[in-house]
């Protein structure tokens, strides 16, 4: 891998992994679905 | 004999009332229900004024436009039954705001076009020389395109959520297009992430050779050089168009940031209620008490310009960067660059540069 682009992909590839992270991390941290319709979530 | 027939001579009287009656109540100026039936009819009153002075359409138009009553429980925005600021987000978002966005990406891309044509590459002067120079470590390097690529995946997920609707469902089906921009929403708010750890890291390693000073100014009013050929201004490490871009994407990036956390956490990280009261300080009269709902349109609208503005901007960037100047792109490829473009472009760079491997060679011991 030229120089040239070597940081252009370790940048990228880095993005990508963190949002790979973060999504996994959103998506846990949010109820399923079914806690989210059930009577006993008060939230709005 | 004569108590029934005087029930009936009564019951006829009292038929004879109520006919009366009858007829007075329908007659054009009855006087017996105190209203005459035109008043009834007429400026929508409801006739006994029972409901004020407006009649239920009115009073329910009002609540559809947004007025509001009085509640006695704590959460005074329960008085406000329809919260009409939706169509006025809506209808500024797909009417000016989407025009003005697009307009505005359009005549960036034109004006680039327009300068390439003119203007040509900006080549080396001096030629290459062949001996480099570095510019920017890898720590560097690797910081820049972190916020970059994430920065090109957000922008075009972003002008996606704007105009997608608009344009690819005819091209790619409705089905094709749910589909991508259900992973596109994903995209944008998982890699928004990487952009926001991008620019922190920016600041920090940054910060410091981006304070303005006396030269920015000699700098700007030349143009940085950009309209003539061997105007080169005096700049140390970053000129002021690159001091410009770095605040923007800082001050800009950081803001995007924050509206957009209030989007993806609506009724948690709530910030313009707050924001506004600082603002009013210098005079205005912004609202400060705003619903979690108001919140979330002005979030959605202001991260929305802004994305369109640094969409803009950094397109300009891409273009220096890259086709616009010859040599530019080693600076954060790979990190070399040519001795006589850093000498043109960041002479007081290259001079700090140069003193400071000449001392330090004084102080190493000699072998």
């Amino acid at each position: 891998m030229g120089e040239r682009w070597k940081s252009v992909w370790m940048g990228s590839i880095a993005a990508v992994l963190i949002a790979l992270a973060a999504g996994v991390i959103m998506d846990k941290s949010n109820m399923s679905v079914s806690d989210k319709f059930s009577t006993s979530a008060t939230r709005l | 004999m004569i108590g029934f027939k005087f029930r009936g001579i009564a019951a006829q009287l009292i038929l004879a009332v109520l006919l009366v009656f009858a007829v007075n109540v329908s007659s054009v100026d009855g006087p017996a229900l105190g209203v005459s039936k035109t008043a009834a009819q007429s400026s929508g009153n409801v006739p006994g004024n029972w409901s004020g002075n407006v009649s239920d359409a009115q009073f329910w138009r009002g609540v559809r436009a947004g007025d509001c009553g009085t509640v006695s429980i704590p959460d005074k925005q329960a008085a406000c039954l329809v919260q009409s600021g939706g169509d006025e987000l809506r209808a500024f978002r797909n009417g000016p705001m989407s025009q003005f966005g697009g307009w505005s990406l359009l005549a960036m891309l034109v004006i680039l076009v327009l300068f390439f044509m003119l203007r040509g590459r900006i080549r080396i002067d001096a030629g290459a020389s062949g001996v480099t120079v570095e510019r920017f470590n890898a720590f560097e390097r690797f910081i820049h395109w972190l916020t970059a690529s994430s920065f090109i995946v957000l922008a075009l997920s972003g002008l996606n959520t704007l105009y997608g609707k608009f344009l690819l469902p005819s091209l790619i089906g409705k089905s094709a297009f749910a589909t991508l921009s259900m992973w596109s929403k994903l995209a944008h708010t998982s890699i928004a992430w990487a952009f926001m750890l991008g620019i922190g890291l920016m600041f920090v390693v940054w910060v410091k050779d981006n304070i303005g000073n006396k030269g920015d100014l000699e700098w700007l009013l030349a143009a940085g050089g950009l309209f003539s050929k061997n105007v080169h201004p005096p700049s140390r490490r970053f000129n002021a168009g690159q001091k410009l871009i770095f605040w923007f994407v800082v001050i800009g990036g950081g803001s995007s940031a924050l509206s957009g956390l209030s989007l993806l956490f609506p009724f948690e990280i709530q910030l313009f209620a707050s924001t506004f009261k600082v603002i009013n300080v210098f005079g205005f009269s912004f609202p400060t008490e705003l619903s979690p709902l108001q919140e979330t349109q002005y979030a959605l609208m202001w991260h929305g310009l802004l994305g369109l503005a640094m969409i803009a901007v950094i397109v300009g960037h891409i273009y220096i960067g890259s086709l616009g100047m010859e040599g530019a792109f080693d600076a954060v490829g790979s990190g070399q660059v040519d001795v006589n473009w850093a000498k043109e472009h960041h002479n007081l760079w290259v001079e700090e540069m140069e003193q400071k491997s000449a001392s330090d060679a004084s102080t190493q011991p000699a072998e």
